[in-house]
């Protein structure tokens, strides 16, 4: 059974890769029963998406 | 061709953009001037406003990456600093002794992730948080997410194996999502 620690480090990798089939189904497992890494796994999701948007969406630095 | 108001906003934001990427004003400084440059000197390479600006932030995204090549042949980012080791040390303390999340520590439900980003404060803390990380951390990681690196060719660049690469991201994403959750999510609902 996957403790959150690992599970972590799991959600970051799979920022970068696809994981092998056999980290991805404990890793659902685990999330399932979850919600802290459910969270944390939404979390990431929206660095991403705050990082690949940022040239289009940060304002005007108001120090400029 | 090019209305001067409208490329002095998108200066100023390239300016910060680099800035963040380099954490060298000069060097940002230069970067931002080179592509500025090379599309003032293409005038008709591009079709309206919103074109403008993906075209100059597509070269200067080069010239930031040809900097960070040159300063990578003389920086060491596998690098271990007190900072890197404090990070590692929160993230260590988030955790109960059988690996699981502490009660207080367990990542809350951030809402609609959309609406944060429409929201110019929020901006500034992700930039501040952005600014917190140490410097080698961050540069792994705005090359990952930022310049849009494939983590090989992270490693490659930066010469550092790839389980290193996983672990600085890592400490990266952790760091970032947890001053994040301070700064501007504290507010969100408290999860069991």
């Amino acid at each position: 059974m996957l403790k959150c620690k690992e599970v972590t480090r799991l959600l970051s990798e799979s920022q970068d890769r696809e994981l092998p089939p056999a980290q991805r189904l404990p890793l659902r497992l685990h999330l399932i029963s979850c919600r802290g890494c459910r969270n944390y796994k939404a979390q990431l999701n929206l660095l991403r998406e705050a990082c690949r948007s940022y040239a289009e969406l940060a304002g005007p630095d108001p120090d400029a | 061709m090019i209305d001067p108001d409208h490329l002095a906003a998108i200066r100023n934001d390239m300016m910060r953009f680099a800035r963040l990427q380099l954490r060298d004003a000069a060097a940002a400084e230069d970067a931002v001037q080179e592509a500025l440059l090379a599309a003032l000197a293409k005038p008709d390479a591009f079709g309206g406003r919103a074109e403008l600006k993906t075209w100059i932030f597509a070269i200067l995204r080069n010239k930031i990456v040809d900097i960070i090549r040159q300063q990578a042949r003389t920086t060491n980012v596998s690098a271990f600093s007190a900072e890197e080791e404090a990070l590692d040390q929160t993230f260590e303390s988030l955790f109960k002794a059988n690996a699981h999340w502490t009660p207080e520590a367990r990542p809350r439900d951030w809402g609609d992730p959309q609406a944060a980003l429409r929201q110019q404060h929020f901006w500034q803390v992700f930039d501040a948080c952005l600014n917190l990380l140490p410097e080698n951390t961050a540069r792994v990681f705005m090359m990952r997410e930022f310049l849009e690196f494939e983590t090989t060719e992270v490693c490659k660049e930066l010469s550092i194996t790839a389980n290193n690469c996983n672990v600085i991201l890592h400490r990266a994403r952790h760091a970032l999502r947890r001053c994040l959750e301070r700064g501007w999510f504290a507010a969100g609902e408290q999860t069991c």
